[in-house]
């Protein structure tokens, strides 16, 4: 069985929205640092003002039925919501770490965010099949943790990517 | 390489470890927190604790990420599902272990297919195969399986005074269904070629369905027919069925004892070659009534380890030359060799093999060496961007190599010239070692 033709370009990179960064997450905990990364996309643009509270609660509620800090530092929470079209990902870094519950029990430091629609079932498996070949890499995972520009994120991941 | 394994049960714990001692990197998913506790105690895994069935839990296990995701557990079902999920998840290879026959048969419906795993695993199955060739083994250089079982290599000696020698091959009239790949001799290794002549004492490699090999190599490159011998198995449980089924169809005149009446009327009914015997193994008085002292080989195929070596030291008392056995637990594997067993296999290890293969990077999926190294045979799986898809085998250039045969929907398939490769399609390719690389190249998708 292979997954494809619903999208084109199934790289994490093509999928990011690099003006939704959070370089500096504030928060230590699951819940704020999810509002932060959401509160970005609005920011950005990507969901309207209104849909804000809704996203995230998706992303919490998927959160509650077992954690996305799959160990290492990194968490890829995820959600659907119908106010995008396409599958859109942003990315935060807490140097402090956050606890997120993860597998390992360790402190997470690299957050990436994928809000998909609702009826992208392949594309949003993509996503997360594509989120979790990069950051599977415990090297590329500390690049991005040590990264001070959206530039330099986006530099490792398109590198990580192309390998 | 990243894998998962669904099970922290013998099978899954012993993959674990050989997989870590490999350097892969392992995640192992149970729904048994002692059970994984107990894996940790022992090795460098990552463990996820939940059902094999659970989205969630396999998003934690990482099997959108895996290279090969193994579903072992104890019950057929969940691996099924557990299996599918994670190929669809994204795992680059699947594979689902299945007890049940009624999963592994595709005549009816096609479970692995409609289920979007790559392979159904039998232990069952693989152990028997790893007896059958025990057994076949002595009056062989080499024998090989491939292809689940549906292809064999052997490679024979041929004999003074048979009837395939110094006839040019393409005048040879050999089987449609079986292919002559390697010719060696202390002077010579090629690939068979139309125009090639074998002489007495050339080392000949026959690869093909098992039944039509025997009956190529008893026609064409033995003077003399090897006498029948006579296999006795203890044991009527999927391995020993299995086990005569695969025997029967060869020079063995086999006897299956099996202790249970109603498992005995099934396995007559379906055993057409083999003797079926109502008979207790571990009784002594039944196994010298099944006359185990005159037979050549005894195969103990119990369901129990203990009842295993039992009726093997029992076997040997009572004057039988040869004696098999399977063994789960590694702990018992010392002894035997102490009380007289020649040769015991597990269908653990067996496991361990076939998964250590399916690891190897690429389009290889599995792959060993004949002549003394001179070549390699390989099981190539064939990707819709390799550069062999759909030309025909003749306009192939692939001097040093051949394609001996096609796996195709379960049916296998001795391709002639205007055949072609097709995405889905395994292919069993014998490649002297000068031409490893440039054979290779053929395969990898571009």
């Amino acid at each position: 069985m292979t997954l494809h033709t619903e999208v084109e370009d199934r790289s994490l990179t093509s999928l990011l929205c690099s003006n939704a960064f959070c370089l500096e997450l504030q928060g230590t905990d699951a819940k704020s640092v999810l509002g932060e990364l959401v509160s970005g996309f609005v920011r950005a643009g990507i969901i309207s003002e209104s849909s804000e509270a809704a996203v995230l609660e998706k992303v919490l509620e998927r959160e509650q039925l077992g954690t996305t800090g799959i160990g290492q530092g990194i968490a890829i929470p995820h959600g659907k919501h119908l106010d995008v079209t396409s599958v859109v990902g942003t990315i935060g870094i807490s140097r402090a770490g956050i606890e997120f519950n993860s597998l390992d029990g360790k402190p997470v430091h690299v957050v990436l965010l994928l809000i998909a629609p609702p009826d992208a079932r392949v594309a949003h498996l993509q996503a997360l099949q594509a989120a979790s070949n990069v950051l599977r890499e415990p090297l590329t995972a500390r690049h991005i943790q040590q990264s001070s520009s959206i530039e330099e994120i986006l530099e490792t991941i398109t590198d990580a990517e192309g390998a | 390489m990243n894998t998962v394994i669904f099970g922290a049960g013998t099978v899954g714990t012993s993959i674990a470890g050989l997989l870590c001692a490999n350097g892969h990197s392992i995640s192992l998913v149970d729904s048994s927190a002692s059970a994984l506790r107990a894996v940790e105690e022992q090795l460098d895994v990552r463990t996820v604790r939940g059902s094999a069935c659970d989205s969630i839990t396999l998003f934690q296990a990482g099997v959108q990420s895996a290279d090969l995701v193994l579903a072992v557990t104890s019950t057929d079902e969940i691996n099924l599902v557990g299996a599918s999920l994670a190929k669809a998840m994204g795992a680059r290879r699947s594979v689902a272990r299945a007890f049940n026959p009624a999963y592994l048969d595709a005549s009816t419906f096609d479970y692995r297919r409609h289920f979007g795993i790559d392979r159904l695993l039998s232990l069952e199955r693989l152990t028997a195969l790893e007896l059958a060739r025990a057994i076949r083994m002595p009056s062989l250089f080499a024998v090989e399986n491939f292809a689940r079982g549906g292809i064999e290599v052997q490679e024979i000696a041929v004999q003074t005074g048979s009837k395939g020698l110094g006839i040019p091959l393409k005048d040879l009239q050999l089987p449609q269904t079986v292919r002559i790949g390697l010719i060696s001799s202390p002077q010579r290794c090629v690939i068979a070629g139309a125009n090639d002549v074998i002489e007495a004492g050339d080392h000949v490699t026959l690869i093909g369905t098992q039944d039509v090999i025997e009956k190529t190599r008893h026609d064409f490159f033995e003077a003399r027919h090897p006498p029948r011998q006579n296999v006795i198995i203890a044991g009527g449980g999927e391995i020993g069925f299995n086990l005569a089924a695969m025997l029967q169809k060869g020079r063995f005149n086999v006897i299956l004892m099996e202790a249970d009446a109603g498992r005995c009327q099934f396995l007559a009914e379906r055993l057409h070659g083999t003797t079926v015997l109502h008979a207790d193994a571990t009784r002594q008085a039944e196994m010298q009534e099944a006359r185990v002292g005159k037979a050549d080989v005894f195969v103990a195929a119990t369901g129990h380890d203990e009842d295993n070596i039992v009726c093997g030291v029992e076997a040997r008392e009572l004057g039988c030359e040869r004696i098999l056995s399977i063994v789960r637990r590694p702990d018992y594997a010392n002894v035997l060799e102490k009380v007289g067993i020649d040769v015991a296999v597990s269908p653990r290890e067996v496991t361990a093999r076939e998964v250590l293969g399916m690891l190897q990077g690429g389009a290889i999926i599995g792959g060993s060496r004949i002549s003394g190294g001179d070549a390699e045979v390989w099981e190539v799986e064939i990707d819709s961007g390799a550069p062999i898809v759909g030309t025909k085998l003749r306009d192939v250039a692939l001097p040093g190599s051949l394609i001996a045969a096609i796996v195709r929907e379960d049916f296998v398939k001795v391709p002639g010239a205007d055949d072609a490769l097709r995405p889905g399609d395994t292919a069993v390719v014998l490649v002297h070692r000068n031409s490893i690389a440039d054979t290779l190249a053929l395969f990898e998708s571009r």
